[in-house]
């Protein structure tokens, strides 16, 4: 199954892939190196071992082989240790040059590049799907070299001490990948069949416990209860078919790898007796057998390593496939940001659609005037547009059809009208600061008065207490602790402080309950002389202030489908 | 987890036993592969210096050598078949238990929030893995440890002693402190990551008002800063944890070195400590898994605890006792007393409500969106428990029917209703198993359904997946209601049923409906947000307004 994943991996995840790859490539290798002295320890620990018993049996008590043999321990001890801790670092290296190049493309192309999809969708993109590389420098990249370069070094130096045992192991790995591949190809296919009546299964039961008050209220417990019985049932007999044959794959590594160290175990046993019945051209001492077999496992052990560490690519593949295409995207569309105007322009639409990147457009044939001093709002079910239609006007979405006249000018495709707009969304922006701070973020320059006439006006200081500090009372992480409706009344300071022309309201009253809307909607009016509003929202109380209303989406169409 | 397993009736008992032996034989023959490999060279070398080469039984330790390597390989192969099955046997025994404990003591049909469902899923999940992560393992690591410690006692009880106590520590003790301490880092760790993640879910959320003044830039770069702060506390956490195993494969090998330097030193017999040290070390390598193991130990038994309590949950407590239940002809007339109840325990009180339907009406409840009509209709239905107030059915009170007898004469269609993965008609026949095709038809008839499913959808044999709904939500929602047709009630519940519908087919829909009403004793029980005119002839109206809470005749 991951073999079919890379190859149909499109060019821009493979790009990501390499490109976050490159940024862990340095400390993959260093830790490989680690890796490897660390089986140079082992084999020091195999020669010691084999030198002292050797000499033993020789009846000469000589301490410098357990000597060295103690020195290999510690010297595999010491570089496993640093190893571990190198490969840790390699995949966190990898995942947080994934994480920065997203983020860096955010902070480049603006927020119109996180659009399109669900934000918690895009949240987890950005978190656990670039977790899942981790593994991929981590395990795999260190897995795949040393599956290569482990048994080589330990077949070289089985073969200085017997070169029979190392034929033996040799032969033994080279018909492996045969095998493997002959029961890989065929459970491959019945794998993915497996999982689908896994997904199945999972599926029925999770649709089933979700919806128990449904099926209760239709007495149909006991039916489904058995249709689910007889689905685990059936799905143990499938699965059960398929996993004899995927077992196999295991079994025949585990039968080489237990094998080949019988068979290199009973061909020096049988040639230090003497009892060998042919001539092999080499005379074995009990030093160089029993050196071969404390390497034989070590021979094997990289080999079965890598075959469990599938995922790990798999895993990475499937991040890249994700996140590749989408990094990809930008710098089709930069963002230009406008001059910010003096005065308060009016707003033309005309016949205009929009859509994100090359997919449908989300908004079709979209025409109205808005003029300043008024308010235009712009109505319709959630999901039917209105939000795109705002962020028309900051460059963040693409216009396939129509034009917007801002005042006189034409706005072009990516054009940003950014630097004269204020903005009030669902839930304001809070940062760890103090309320002064998050309102002057909407103006850094300003002075302190203009902060406190905004916060005034805004009325905060109904919350903020002079007693517990007035405006530099520390907010809490995110805001908790404020109420919806304060929370939006610092986002309203924010604008009135930021003083622009053009004002954009997104649904500013979604998470207020009926008096705090009300509250928000009688400081919202004293805004409108000499700006030019626009409001996306479908609150009747909130629709009550506007002096035209432009339905967006067909209303019972969109209802149908929002439904 | 073995409460689980009781609570089940032992599921699988031969196979899992089955399966504990064959982990433990292929333990065993790993290590005596390598322990009597040691010893066959070491005595084989000192026979054949010796000259004794010929006189040197050497058959029956070789083909010990082979037959472990082959007793590995098939009880290894065994062992993981015989585990998947009876896993699977386990998981098949499992779920439909869980399904029918949950639904007998759900209250009201919403659906399962999504959090408790995915909770509840993985919870599923690490139970049923808890004998292959768990058991199964533990028994090859005891069963390796055992052999290894024969082979060291065999050669010396000093050296043998030493083993037992390196033993207990890296397969014990550590372990267990190692997860011990990660657990307790690890809710450090998840508060971080969930704050982390928030501020993430900000910076996406706010990106436009961010970008606007100007701050997105700055922002970005302070949550990858955090993200990169997690991840590398992650790591502090992770790192002596992953160690262990480092630490466990130098006690394997320290603990060879000492029989070889106490086989140099003293007149033990070099062959045996040869052995016992090969032993020793594919031992402790064997031992690394159990951190692996004890980490299992704690998330499969917490799951399975969980899981436990569930299926051991009490059946509804309102419900009637078999023995005391009466039996039900009809609902009508469906008489409520001051009737006040509330969606769960910690929510408003809804009521009260006094109202009485008979046959042959069409009943409008009216109230705002969120003021509980959904409740009462539930609580009309049995799926709710009464906190005050009195309710019968005909001369029946309430609390003398079973629910499910109540349920067979009072059917829903909610707003949003809900559907399994399966055919139109497999949805259809979740409300009557027995309805026929002619049957289906003329439900979704009624419904004004029949014409897009048959346009638009294959018919009956349209297919509804887990995450695509063939329909739209409109549509989907008369499809609800030609489910609770086939149900036959005598009371039908509709859930706003003409919402979005233009005013054709919404009259279309409720002549239809009203026609259906019109048929000897059945009634329509419609909740609306404000009042429509449902009006039939020959059909007596009501309305009963939620938060005014009274019933008034309606106006027409």
């Amino acid at each position: 199954m991951p073999d079919a994943r890379a190859e149909a991996t499109p060019k821009p995840a493979r790009i990501a892939l390499r490109r976050w790859g490159g940024a862990a490539r340095r400390t993959v290798n260093l830790g490989v190196l680690c890796e490897l002295l660390a089986l140079a320890g082992w084999i020091l620990f195999a020669i010691g071992v084999g030198l002292s018993v050797g000499g033993a049996a020789k009846g000469e008590a000589d301490p410098t082989g357990l000597g060295l043999a103690a020195g290999g321990l510690v010297m595999r001890g010491f570089f496993s240790w640093v190893c571990d801790g190198v490969y840790a670092r390699a995949g966190r290296s990898m995942v947080k040059a994934a994480r920065a190049d997203i983020l860096g493309h955010v902070a480049d192309n603006g927020a119109s590049w996180l659009g399109g999809v669900a934000p918690g969708s895009r949240v987890s993109q950005i978190i656990d799907r670039t977790g899942r590389l981790f593994g991929y420098a981590a395990r795999w990249q260190p897995g795949i070299r040393m599956a290569l370069a482990g048994p080589l070094i330990v077949l070289a130096v089985v073969a200085t001490q017997t070169w029979l045992a190392a034929v033996l192991l040799f032969v033994s790995v080279l018909v492996l990948p045969l095998f493997i591949w002959v029961t890989a190809s065929q459970t491959a296919a019945q794998a993915r069949a497996q999982q689908v009546s896994l997904d199945n299964l999972s599926g029925a039961f999770q649709a089933r416990a979700a919806q128990t008050g449904l099926i209760r209220a239709f007495r149909a417990v006991r039916r489904e209860t058995a249709r689910l019985a007889l689905a685990s049932d059936q799905l143990r007999l499938r699965t059960m078919a398929i996993l004899r044959v995927a077992f196999l794959s295991t079994a025949v590594l585990e039968f080489f790898a237990s094998v080949s160290i019988a068979l290199v175990a009973v061909y020096i046993g049988f040639k230090l007796l003497g009892v060998f019945p042919f001539e092999t051209g080499e005379t074995l001492t009990l030093t160089e057998g029993l050196t071969a077999l404390i390497l034989a496992p070590e021979f094997f052990a990289p080999i079965r390593k890598l075959s469990s560490l599938h995922h790990d690519r798999a895993d990475a593949n499937a991040a890249a496939d994700f996140l590749g295409p989408w990094l990809a995207r930008h710098a089709e569309q930069p963002v230009m940001r406008l001059p910010a105007r003096e005065a308060a322009p009016a707003i033309l639409f005309e016949d205009v659609s929009l859509g994100w990147d090359a997919g449908e457009n989300v908004v079709e044939h979209v025409s109205f005037e808005a003029t300043p001093g008024t308010v235009t709002a712009l109505s319709g079910v959630s999901g039917s547009g209105k939000s795109t239609c705002l962020l028309a006007l900051i460059g963040q979405v693409r216009r396939s059809d129509g034009q917007i006249r801002i005042g006189d000018r034409l706005l072009q495709n990516g054009e940003s009208l950014a630097d004269s707009v204020a903005y009030l969304g669902q839930t304001p922006w809070l940062m760890e600061a103090s309320i002064r701070e998050n309102i002057s973020v909407a103006r850094p320059g300003a002075t302190h008065d203009e902060v406190e006439e905004a916060a005034r006006r805004a009325g905060i200081f109904d919350f903020a207490d002079p007693s517990r500090g007035g405006l530099d009372q520390a907010l809490s992480r995110f805001g908790s602790g404020l109420s919806g409706g304060q929370r939006q009344r610092i986002a309203l300071a924010r604008a009135i402080l930021r003083d622009a022309p053009v004002l954009l309201l997104d649904e500013p009253t979604a998470h207020l309950d009926a008096d705090a809307e009300q509250t928000l909607i009688a400081l919202l009016k004293q805004l409108v002389p000499g700006r030019t509003v626009l409001l996306a929202s479908h609150s009747v109380p909130l629709l009550e202030m506007a002096d035209q209303i432009v339905p967006i989406g067909d209303m019972e169409e969109s209802e149908e489908k929002q439904a | 987890m073995i409460r689980l397993w009781r609570l089940l009736g032992y599921p699988a008992r031969l196979r899992l036993l089955l399966a504990l032996v064959l982990s433990a034989a292929a333990g065993c023959f790993g290590i005596v592969l390598m322990g009597l490999s040691g010893w066959f060279l070491t005595a084989a070398a000192l026979a054949g210096a010796s000259g004794a080469g010929y006189v040197f039984n050497h058959l029956y330790p070789s083909a010990g050598v082979r037959a472990s390597a082959f007793g590995r390989v098939l009880t290894r192969y065994g062992e993981q078949i015989v585990g998947h099955d009876a896993t699977l046997s386990l998981s098949a025994e499992l779920r439909p238990r869980l399904f029918a404990a949950s639904a007998a003591s759900q209250r009201g049909f919403a659906p399962m929030p999504a959090k408790e469902l995915s909770t509840l899923i993985d919870d599923v999940d690490a139970a049923e893995a808890g004998f292959l992560r768990v058991f199964s393992p533990a028994a090859a690591i005891l069963a390796s440890m055992l052999v290894a410690l024969g082979f060291a006692f065999a050669a010396d009880a000093a050296v043998g002693s030493l083993t037992l106590v390196l033993f207990a520590l890296a397969g014990f003790l550590f372990p267990f402190l190692a997860v011990k301490r990660t657990q307790q880092a690890a809710s450090e760790l998840a508060s971080r990551g969930d704050a982390v993640r928030e501020r993430t879910a900000r910076l996406v959320e706010n990106a436009v008002e961010l970008d606007i003044v100007g701050a997105l830039g700055r922002e970005s770069s302070d949550v990858l800063q955090s993200l990169d702060d997690w991840i590398d506390l992650q790591d502090r956490i992770d790192a002596p944890y992953r160690r262990l195993g480092i630490l466990t494969g130098l006690f394997g090998g320290g603990a060879a070195l000492f029989m070889l330097w106490r086989a140099l030193s003293c007149d033990v017999a070099l062959a045996l400590a040869v052995g016992a040290a090969l032993a020793t070390i594919a031992a402790f390598d064997a031992t690394a898994a159990m951190v692996k193991i004890l980490e299992a130990v704690n998330r499969s038994g917490l799951a399975a605890r969980r899981l436990a309590d569930r299926i051991e949950q009490e059946e509804t407590p309102w419900n009637t006792a078999r023995d005391r239940a009466k039996s039900l002809e009809t609902v009508f007339p469906l008489k409520a007393e001051g009737l006040k109840v509330r969606a769960a325990s910690s929510a408003p009180e809804i009521g009260p409500l006094s109202f009485e339907i008979g046959p042959g009406e069409i009943v409008q409840l009216v109230g705002p969106s969120g003021c509980g009509k959904t409740t009462v209709a539930e609580s009309l239905m049995r799926l709710q428990p009464l906190i005050a107030g009195t309710l019968s059915y005909g001369p029946v009170a309430c609390n003398d029917v079973r629910i499910a007898s109540v349920l067979r004469r009072i059917a829903i269609a909610p707003q949003l209703p809900a559907f399994l993965p399966g055919t139109l008609a497999d949805q259809l026949r979740l409300a009557n198993p027995e309805a026929t095709e002619d049957e289906m038809t003329r439900a979704l008839k009624t419904a004004c359904a029949l014409d897009f499913v048959t346009r638009r959808g294959d018919g009956l044999e349209t297919w509804f997946s887990e995450d695509r709904l063939p329909f739209s939500g409109g549509e989907l929602r008369r499809i609800g209601i030609a489910r609770a047709l086939l149900a036959d009630p005598d009371l039908l519940i509709l859930d706003e049923p003409l919402a979005g519908l233009q005013g054709s087919l919404g009259r279309k829909l409720s002549g239809h409906l009203a026609a259906w009403a019109g048929q000897e004793g059945r009634s329509l029980l419609v909740l609306v947000h404000e009042e429509q005119d449902w009006s039939a002839e020959g059909l007596h109206s009501q309305v009963i307004s939620v938060n005014q809470a009274r019933s008034t005749p309606a106006m027409a």
